[in-house]
């Protein structure tokens, strides 16, 4: 019944879905937004194809990640395109102008990049790398994310430059 | 002379009358067989004892001896009524080594021959729900799995698929025969078995069989005939419902062989949409990384692929960003033969781009995961994400291969290699 009611709000207004008031819901409460789909066997589910939108944005996926008991912990928005840096601005205006623009602050630590050799043909090199964050503006070249932390909830816009796109993040306190 | 003639109108009445009620009585059953399309027979008790009494039976316990431990206890057996319908099932109790899981051992009949199913009980840990919260599965004796779905407090909310392509005949070979010495799968997370099984959420658009009737179980653990809620669906229902189907694909033997053919991760376009679509949704890796080759003869089309590599990215607890980049220097994506090499380059990229996504999602919840630990994860979602779509993902060359793409990512299309 939450479900259906969900989605004729949805229907009703389909470019301003609220995916926050998806958070700490059972899993299944997501599934009028298009099959959902767990291929690990964890706590991971991904929808393909939404048939939502977030904020007039068409969606590519739409990531969730629940606790044990299968509440939704978090929603990962993965557009199909890249989407203009200011996109904060539309964010804004549904959730208020009240936010932190967090910017590189310092390399804290970087692990050596390690490389195996599985085989004589399979190599594989993986790097990790820690960063802390410091408060920034829009303006400032390393902006990392943006964060709008709302009473029940937090909103992160990431930008993910390796992947050249903004990803945001719903997360449940 | 008046009072002979009374009495044999008052005969002739009765006997009208108790031909009128046989009529009617068989007329009901004929309704009731007829009108229900029951495909499944009654197993008498005596059949019931005499098939799980039998050589083919005794032969299936003593190959599952030593590792389930089947056990099952022929004096248990219950005639259970199927609601809807005139049929009884034979249930007989069982044991196993599993002793947290509480089995039974359920016969059927189709076409004058007898299956035999184990339904399991999984409870979830820590659950003092007043109905039953956890999974249950159905497998053959040997535990191979068949079908199962999780319960929460009596609503029936997920089903657990087998991940595999209902078109690849040489997948569903190589994978329907269970694994040898594979008894431990009673429960669907068991990892012992490598059942390579996906869990979709039970929606309305989940169906899996246009059946209109069908055997199904209520998550009390009854059994009924009927069509359930929605007429057009099968295995999956919505959300609320505590009734699904016992064997939701119309195969009791093997249950599910794949998540819904029409679950695709994204469209294919065509060329043409690709050039004018402003949102063509295979953003993220291209399909011109993945050069398919068909050797002859081979029932293996193959792709390998160089410098595949992805940067991963965490927030721990403190606000500090992690980032994780993973690099192989070469890796191979299999299809089967009878897909295009075009096809399955599509369908490689739409399931590397969903196995990138799912392992971002899984390392947003998982900041402190080594970098090690970051790439196992990558590997085994291109592989569900391969299996999905009927192929597999390997470090090493199915066959000789000398060409191989370079991976392409962050390009804003990723054409259509078909």
């Amino acid at each position: 019944m939450k479900t259906l009611f969900i989605l004729i709000l949805s229907t009703l207004n389909m470019t301003n879905t609220n995916f926050e008031i998806l958070l700490g819901k059972n899993i299944s409460e997501a599934s009028f937004m298009g099959v959902v789909i767990n291929i690990g066997n964890n706590n991971i589910y991904t929808i393909s194809n939404p048939n939502v939108q977030f904020q007039g944005k068409p969606i590519d996926q739409i990531g969730i990640a629940t606790d044990e008991d299968k509440a939704i912990q978090r929603i990962i928005i993965f557009f199909p395109k890249p989407i203009d840096s200011s996109f904060y601005k539309i964010i804004s205006d549904k959730y208020g102008h009240n936010y932190d623009v967090m910017v590189i602050d310092d390399v804290l630590y970087e692990e050596s990049s390690s490389v195996e050799i599985i085989d004589d043909s399979f190599k594989k090199t993986l790097k990790q790398k820690t960063m802390s964050l410091k408060k920034g503006s829009i303006e400032d070249k390393n902006v990392k994310n943006i964060i709008w932390n709302k009473d029940n909830f937090m909103i992160m816009q990431y930008f993910d430059y390796s992947k050249n796109r903004i990803d945001v993040h719903f997360i449940n306190k | 002379m008046k009072k002979r003639k009374i009495k044999n109108y008052l005969k002739i009445v009765i006997l009208l009358f108790s031909v009128l009620l046989i009529s009617r009585a068989c007329s009901t059953e004929e309704y009731l067989t007829e009108n229900s399309n029951i495909k499944y027979q009654t197993v008498s008790s005596n059949e019931a004892i005499n098939f799980i009494s039998s050589s083919k039976s005794k032969s299936v316990f003593n190959k599952t001896e030593n590792s389930l431990n089947l056990n099952v206890d022929i004096k248990s057996l219950k005639l259970k009524k199927i609601k809807n319908s005139n049929l009884l099932m034979p249930i007989f109790q069982a044991t196993t080594k599993n002793l947290n899981i509480k089995s039974e051992v359920f016969l059927i009949k189709i076409n004058d021959t007898i299956h035999e199913f184990l339904l399991n009980r999984i409870p979830k840990k820590g659950s003092n729900t007043a109905k039953f919260s956890g999974v249950i599965s159905i497998t053959n004796l040997n535990g191979y799995f068949i079908n199962g779905y999780r319960i929460e407090n009596g609503v029936f909310v997920s089903q657990f698929v087998r991940n595999r392509s209902l078109n690849s005949k040489l997948l569903q070979k190589t994978q329907t025969d269970p694994e040898i010495g594979c008894d431990e799968s009673l429960d669907p997370y068991s990892e012992f078995c490598n059942q390579s099984l996906g869990e979709v959420v039970i929606t309305s658009s989940s169906s899996q069989t246009n059946d209109t009737s069908s055997l199904n179980i209520i998550s009390d653990i009854s059994w009924d005939y009927s069509t359930i809620t929605d007429t057009s669906s099968g295995g999956g229902e919505t959300s609320s419902s505590d009734t699904v189907e016992v064997f939701p694909c119309d195969d009791p033997l093997h249950g599910c062989r794949d998540i819904e053919p029409d679950v695709t991760f994204t469209e294919t376009l065509s060329q043409e949409e690709v050039e004018t679509d402003e949102y063509n949704p295979l953003f993220f890796v291209n399909c011109t990384s993945f050069e398919y080759y068909n050797p002859p003869g081979s029932l293996l089309t193959a792709a390998a692929v160089d410098n595949m590599a992805e940067t991963f990215y965490a927030m721990d607890l403190t606000g500090n960003i992690i980032e994780t980049d993973v690099y192989y220097n070469r890796v191979y994506f299999t299809m089967p033969s009878w897909i295009r090499n075009g096809q399955a380059a599509n369908l490689t990229a739409e399931a590397v781009t969903f196995a990138n996504n799912a392992t971002q999602v899984w390392y947003t919840l998982n900041p402190s995961a080594s970098k090690e630990t970051v790439s196992i994860i990558w590997r085994n979602n291109m592989n569900s994400a391969m299996t999905l779509k009927g192929g597999q993902f390997s470090t090493v060359a199915p066959f000789p291969m000398r060409n191989a793409g370079d991976y392409q990512t962050s390009l804003l299309s990723s054409g259509n290699c078909d």
